[in-house]
């Protein structure tokens, strides 16, 4: 059924592949590093054979389905699974009772159950698990299973969540974790400033909406290990998460990450591998559970949304001389990796630029949001939307070209980040502004808006 | 899981027979871009689902006289294609181009856009604005045609009979330097929920004023229908900056029962003119 | 009215987890008895690359065709834990182990060559052991095979820790991260003042990489990150309201399609690392982050609008155009 590899590669050895773009270090003399060769999976991918786990079928394979909250925040009064256990076809119905090991889970921190137990704290949250002969009877089943839910609630932004009254969506509280920045003096900082330009910035969810779906099987293999393909961003990461859930050695789960149709941070907390092995556990045969996409927008983690204030300096002959921020991020109902996407958000809050004195404060919060975790540019996407805003503006009441003006203000070697660090090689922030400058000054068509540019 | 019975008849005389057994429960189904996902989502539970797609009469173009015939199982791809449509009734192609992405307009039907009575359709309110007209057949009441603009009653809701079937869409040539042009405004540019669609279909005499005019917006009420109200105040008149004003006015104060009217409402008028203007500015249908 | 602008948009990114988070990987290279040969790490590629640049730098230390090789990856059972993807950490931490172990392989391989052919300063290239003299050199093949015979240990993994110390939790301050990835992008936009809607027109990314192990490669990521984030700062959102989700599929998520996409000229910038394979730093995540700001500040410099909240899509472009135009009436 599928090719061998040598049949994969004919005729593809050594291919120089395209080369675009241009480079502005010279050419070292590199057979294979610097060449743009064909990606190594790039045949199977076009011709359609790359085995993604939906692909995988095993004999006697059974297909899962997630029961899901449906609200937002809410005790759980009583689940009844009698109507769903007693459907033909139905292997088994799961809720947090039949977990055999601790129902505790998280990268970070672990505040997470494989399936709620007292409370609901987000919409996404699952509830129950079924797993039967196919995918319309799984789902029929999860339809079957009555939850009788007290609402609760519920918190919808960080600044309600670290209100005083707030709802709490987890008793510890709802402050996950706040992280400061202090380098220097902001306020003599301020006091050196020609221009102050202050603003609140407001970003909302983005979905990392990958063109596959969260995914995997799972099986017992010969040995009696249990063994799970997915698509996912750390085979080793989830076998950790999953031992603890499932009540096994480490060495005893086997993480196989299928061909895997992106990620984009979305598939770095675990997604169906806690859950695929839950079934496989509970009736010795394959699982196959694949989210759809309305299931994946409702319960996978997100971009965070995050507010930052901030407040920025600059002198007469335009260098900045100090920058304060306050940050403040929907984490929702989970940890995740949200406490240091937040974090990571402030640290970058100050730009690739060296100001003397520096003051942030982050706050990741608990919400009945869909929680937000780890995405492509993990907080840094944001406060570089922060800071670019800021730069511009400045520029424009120091009446500099903004391309010009972070040129000034750029990291270089000796000067230090925000947090101190300073690097001796390897910072390239200008040689990138130099290169627009150079394509700006090379092209009629963009000089025209950069007249002043030189 | 859902259970229905599902009927592919090769004819209409079978598709008939059929509908008039089973009326209410039957879901009609073409290229089921609309359908299939509302059945995955158990938005609607039919007892049974005819498929049209493999009633050969049912698709193609063809002339007849000054009128041409499209069937109601023509895809856009088809529609687009069409070198009769290219030359006689061009708005229709611009409609069309407008559905979706490649696939959806491989797949979509043109009888779909008109009976599924979205109202974000983008082909209907075309259909509307070319004074188009719609053939019914059904067992108890045989042939009739209605004007394509009576088709919808509410959204998603037809004025057809339970146990009709769409045979044919009927448009008649544009008569020589009629002119027309058409724009939908979406967030993106493809395979986008339109904001709205317009389409207008004019004719000046030898004055230069309006002696045919048709303005029909799509999403923008529940039900596309055309704007009496501003072309009342263009007809038999020249268009005129401040006459085109007063229209654009009469055309945003004529709207009724607007999503995010804050947004759509302004825009509307601006799309409006610029529809308007590209129409006027246009060479026409030779 | 159309109204254009050009707009500039920068960063950095820590590579790597930083603040004292454990950031480690590993590889492991075996070479058979035929001299083909199997690298095992537990790094995920979801698409991004980074098995094929692995396959470049084990091919390029050995001097074999780098899609000879067999790369074996993230398996629990058979590779080494080498650590998430993410973080822009895989180029930079993994290509390392991957050097590191391909280094230390050959050196034991070359030990035996030299002591072979009796020549020292030998280069593998082109599946050869070479010496400057054109009679003295060995196949890749013959070495391996002589390895093997002479119970030679050719199987090497290595480890590669990029863990920092921990900064002062008081002040935030020490050494965050490893290293950082520098980008800059220019947009340059055109808005329709009567619908609100921005059109990209052309986006142009400059973004030091360190050195492109695969410059195609690393363009991929350039391309793919500017459409992610164009989609972040133009039209996608998820919206949610008292805890309930109101885009709930991808007919309400309007993500960027093909017709969208603008012209992107990519520049690859080589300010290489000293402490990276080849001087190479990540990529994965400074290709997305310069596009949104750069888009925004090009949207202000047409419109004379700063969006302050996001995403800029029609509707929250024209409320704004709307105020603007309010207030000026009202001065």
């Amino acid at each position: 059924m599928f090719p061998l590899r040598s049949e994969r590669f004919q005729g593809k050895f050594n291919n120089p592949g395209i080369q675009r773009g241009d480079h502005s270090v010279e050419k070292e003399e590199f057979t294979c590093v610097g060449h743009s060769v064909l990606k190594v999976d790039a045949l199977d991918k076009v011709l359609g054979r790359a085995v993604y786990s939906e692909d995988m079928t095993f004999p006697n394979m059974l297909h899962g389905k997630v029961l899901r909250a449906g609200v937002p925040h809410a005790i759980i009064e009583n689940i009844d699974i009698s109507a769903a256990k007693a459907m033909k076809g139905v292997a088994c119905v799961l809720t947090a009772k039949d977990i055999p090991g601790e129902n505790l889970f998280g990268i970070a921190f672990q505040d997470q159950w494989a399936l709620a137990e007292e409370k609901v704290r987000y919409i996404g949250e699952p509830v129950a698990l079924v797993a039967a002969k196919n995918e319309e009877i799984a789902r029929d089943a999860a339809k079957a299973i009555k939850v009788t839910y007290k609402e609760l609630p519920v918190v919808t932004n960080p600044h309600e969540g670290l209100g005083e009254n707030a709802p709490k969506v987890h008793e510890k509280g709802n402050l996950i974790l706040h992280s400061k920045t202090r380098k220097g003096d902001v306020e003599e900082g301020f006091r050196q400033a020609h221009v102050i330009v202050e603003n609140t910035y407001k970003t909302h969810v983005q979905d990392h909406a990958y063109i596959e779906t969260e995914s995997g099987v799972g099986k017992v293999d010969e040995h009696g290990n249990l063994v799970v393909w997915s698509a996912n961003q750390c085979p080793f990461r989830d076998r950790r998460q999953m031992a603890v859930v499932l009540g096994l050695r480490e060495n005893q789960i086997r993480v196989i990450r299928a061909t895997t149709g992106g990620a984009f941070g979305g598939k770095d907390d675990v997604t169906v591998e806690i859950h695929i092995g839950l079934m496989v556990l509970a009736t010795e045969r394959p699982v196959r559970l694949v989210l759809d996409r309305e299931e994946s927008f409702l319960s996978q983690t997100k971009r965070h949304a995050i507010e930052m204030w901030t407040r920025w300096g600059a002198t007469r002959e335009g260098k900045l001389c100090a920058m304060e921020g306050k940050v403040y991020g929907d984490t929702g109902a989970y940890a995740g990796l949200g406490p240091f996407v937040v974090k990571k958000c402030g640290i970058h809050l100050s730009g690739p630029y060296y100001i003397p004195h520096v003051k942030v404060d982050s706050y990741s919060v608990y919400t009945n949001n869909i929680m937000a975790s780890a995405m492509r540019g993990f907080g840094v996407l944001q406060s570089s939307v922060a800071h670019n805003a800021q730069m511009d503006e400045l520029a424009r009441r120091l009446n500099i070209n903004p391309l010009q003006f972070r040129l000034m203000n750029a990291l270089d070697r000796g000067l230090s980040t925000a947090t101190g660090q300073e690097f001796q090689a390897g910072i390239g922030i200008k040689a990138t502004l130099e290169k627009l400058k150079e394509v700006v000054m090379k092209d009629p068509s963009l000089q025209k808006y950069w007249k002043e540019l030189r | 899981m859902q259970n229905y019975q599902f009927h592919g008849p090769r004819t209409v005389g079978e598709a008939l027979n059929i509908l008039s057994e089973r009326g209410d429960g039957c879901r009609i189904i073409a290229g089921g871009t609309d359908l299939i996902p509302a059945l995955r989502n158990e938005d609607i539970l039919p007892d049974s689902v005819l498929n049209i797609l493999e009633i050969d009469e049912l698709t193609g173009i063809s002339e007849e006289g000054d009128t041409i015939r499209i069937g109601p199982t023509t895809t856009f791809t088809e529609i687009i294609q069409s070198q009769v449509i290219k030359r006689s009734l061009p708005l229709l192609v611009e409609a069309a181009s407008s559905v979706g992405g490649p696939t959806i307009r491989n797949r979509g039907t043109i009888g779909g856009n008109i009976c599924n009575g979205s109202p974000a359709a983008d082909v209907l309110p075309a259909v509307v604005a070319l004074d188009g007209e719609l053939e019914l057949q059904s067992k108890a009441l045989g042939t009739r045609i209605i004007p394509a603009a009576e088709a919808v009653e509410a959204p998603y809701q037809t004025r057809f009979n339970r146990d009709e079937l769409l045979t044919g869409i009927l448009i008649k040539k544009l008569p020589s330097e009629t002119r027309y042009a058409f724009e939908k405004l979406a967030s993106r540019n493809a395979m986008a929920r339109a904001y709205m669609n317009i389409s207008i279909v004019l004719k000046l005499d030898e004055k230069g004023a309006f002696s045919d005019l048709r303005i029909v917006p799509g999403t923008l009420e529940a039900v596309a229908r055309r704007m009496s109200a501003a072309e009342k105040i263009l007809m038999g008149r020249q268009p005129e900056d401040s006459l085109v004003e007063e229209a654009a006015d009469a055309f945003v104060g004529d709207l009724a029962g607007v999503w995010i009217p804050d947004y759509k409402l302004p825009v509307a008028r601006s799309v409006f003119k610029r529809v308007l203007k590209r129409a006027l500015n246009g060479s026409g249908v030779e | 009215m159309k109204k254009r602008g050009l707009g500039v948009g920068c960063m950095f990114y820590g590579i790597g987890f930083g603040f004292s988070r454990q950031d480690i990987s590993a590889a492991t290279i075996e070479i058979c008895e035929d001299g083909s040969v199997i690298v095992r790490s537990g790094e995920v590629d979801y698409g991004q690359g980074s098995d094929t640049i692995f396959c470049q730098m084990v091919g390029e230390e050995l001097g074999i065709p780098y899609d000879s090789i067999q790369l074996i990856t993230a398996d629990t059972f058979t590779t080494p834990n080498a650590g998430p993807t993410t973080a822009s950490r895989v180029t930079y931490v993994t290509g390392n182990a991957m050097v590191k172990a391909a280094r230390a392989v050959k050196e034991t391989m070359q030990s035996v060559a030299e002591d072979i052919l009796g020549e020292g300063d030998l280069v593998f290239m082109d599946g050869e052991i070479r010496s400057e003299y054109p009679d003295k050199r060995i196949s890749f093949r013959d070495l391996a095979k002589t390895c093997h015979a002479r119970g030679v240990q050719i199987v090497e993994t290595a480890w590669q820790d990029i863990t920092t110390k921990d900064v002062d939790p008081e002040t935030g301050q020490g050494d965050a991260y490893a290293t950082y990835g520098w980008a800059s992008q220019l947009a340059e936009v055109e808005v329709d003042t009567e619908t609100g809607r921005v059109e990209v027109l052309r986006i142009i990314a400059a973004h030091d990489v360190g050195k492109a192990i695969n410059p195609s490669n690393v363009e991929g990521q350039i391309e793919g990150g500017v459409l992610q984030g164009m989609g972040y700062a133009l039209t996608e959102e998820i919206v949610q309201e008292g805890g309930y989700l109101k885009t709930g599929s991808l007919g309400d998520y309007m993500m960027p399609t093909s017709m969208d996409t603008p012209r992107i000229d990519s520049h690859i910038v080589e300010v290489a690392d000293p402490d990276g394979p080849y001087g190479a730093k990540g990529v994965g995540e400074p290709a997305l982050i310069p596009t949104a700001p750069a888009i925004l500040n090009a949207i202000c410099d047409a419109l004379d609008i700063r969006v302050t909240e996001l995403p800029a899509n029609p509707e929250n472009i024209k409320r704004l155009i709307l105020e603007k135009g309010k207030e000026e009436e009202a001065s």
